[in-house]
């Protein structure tokens, strides 16, 4: 049986604080990819997209817990939410995200554990190979220290 | 990610399982655990450097808990997950993934933790959950501990990812 991988395809530790981070040239070889983020901004958020798309092709379906209310929702977004607080830590999964016939489909894990816990599905309405991921925050800064970690996972 | 070690409880059970001297050389930390206790309790604690400090471990959960959905606000003296208990179908064991981002660093230390108890019945739960342990030291040991005795064939193993 081959031995599976989990490649650390880029890293990037903030030394002071950003508005953006940007993984480029993403290396189109491997199954998956894996992307962690544990960050702390100004605005609690961060909002990922791929491949420079802004327009609202990316749909959601979530589930949160607060700690007073479990909730489920559906939208359709312009970007993927990064939770971004207390360094908080985000894990998303993003399948076959080199293939060009199908759309991506990403499963997360965003966690803070002063406000919630989520899972979400989402989809990105593209076909195209992923090449690039930005991750801006809402508004305001990342703050220093915050840790973006892009792993790729062998097919 | 790199297996640093797999521990299994042999006969007769154990209170806990323990890794200790974790290598600060990954970036994060990811345990896998196969458990049953040998009690109708359905719990487990999750301890880091084995602090037991009061309010050192905060928690939000969502979860199927037997037929109902659920979530909840937890300040403890540790991370709280999901057991399996004599009342299950037997030699069903739970799945539970703690991922620990930043271990080695020096902020406090967010946790990622999803969970499973499968029993083909109701009684079961799914969880996840979001923790942060409010210490800034490096992570070198961690433990699973079930209230009473882990039984035989429970198991945990222990990655670093680099």
């Amino acid at each position: 049986m081959a031995t599976p991988t989990y490649d650390l395809l880029a890293s990037t530790t903030l030394t002071s604080s950003a508005s953006s981070v940007t993984f480029n040239s993403i290396d189109q070889s491997y199954g998956d990819l894996i992307l962690v983020a544990a960050t702390d901004s100004t605005g609690g958020l961060g909002i990922m997209t791929f491949n420079s798309d802004t327009g609202s092709n990316y749909h959601r379906v979530i589930m949160r817990g607060t700690g007073s209310s479990a909730q489920s929702s559906s939208e359709t977004r312009n970007n993927i939410v990064v939770n971004s607080s207390d360094f908080s830590v985000s894990i998303f999964q993003i399948m076959d995200y080199s293939a060009t016939d199908k759309h991506k489909a990403v499963l997360s894990r965003d966690n803070r554990a002063d406000d919630q816990v989520v899972a979400t599905a989402s989809r990105w309405a593209n076909t195209s190979g992923i090449t690039s991921i930005s991750i801006p925050a809402s508004s305001g800064n990342f703050v220093a220290g915050s840790t973006f970690n892009l792993y790729g996972v062998a097919k | 990610m790199t297996l640093i070690e797999t521990i299994t409880v042999g006969s007769g059970g154990a209170s806990s399982i323990e890794f200790t001297g974790i290598p600060g050389t990954g970036k994060d930390l990811l345990i896998l655990v196969s458990s049953r206790n040998s009690s109708t309790s359905v719990s487990l604690e999750y301890r880091l450097n084995s602090d037991s400090t009061s309010s050192a471990y905060v928690m939000k959960l969502l979860q199927y808990k037997n037929g109902l959905v659920d979530t909840d606000s937890i300040t403890s003296t540790k991370f709280s997950g999901v057991g399996v208990s004599t009342n299950y179908t037997a030699n069903t064991f739970t799945s539970n993934a703690i991922y620990v981002s930043n271990y080695a660093g020096s902020t406090n230390k967010s946790v990622s933790i999803d969970e499973v108890s499968e029993n083909n019945a109701t009684q079961a739960y799914l969880r996840i959950s979001a923790g942060v342990w409010n210490n800034t030291a490096a992570v070198t040991a961690f433990s699973v501990t079930s209230p009473n005795l882990l039984v035989e064939h429970s198991s945990a193993s222990l990655y670093t990812i680099s």
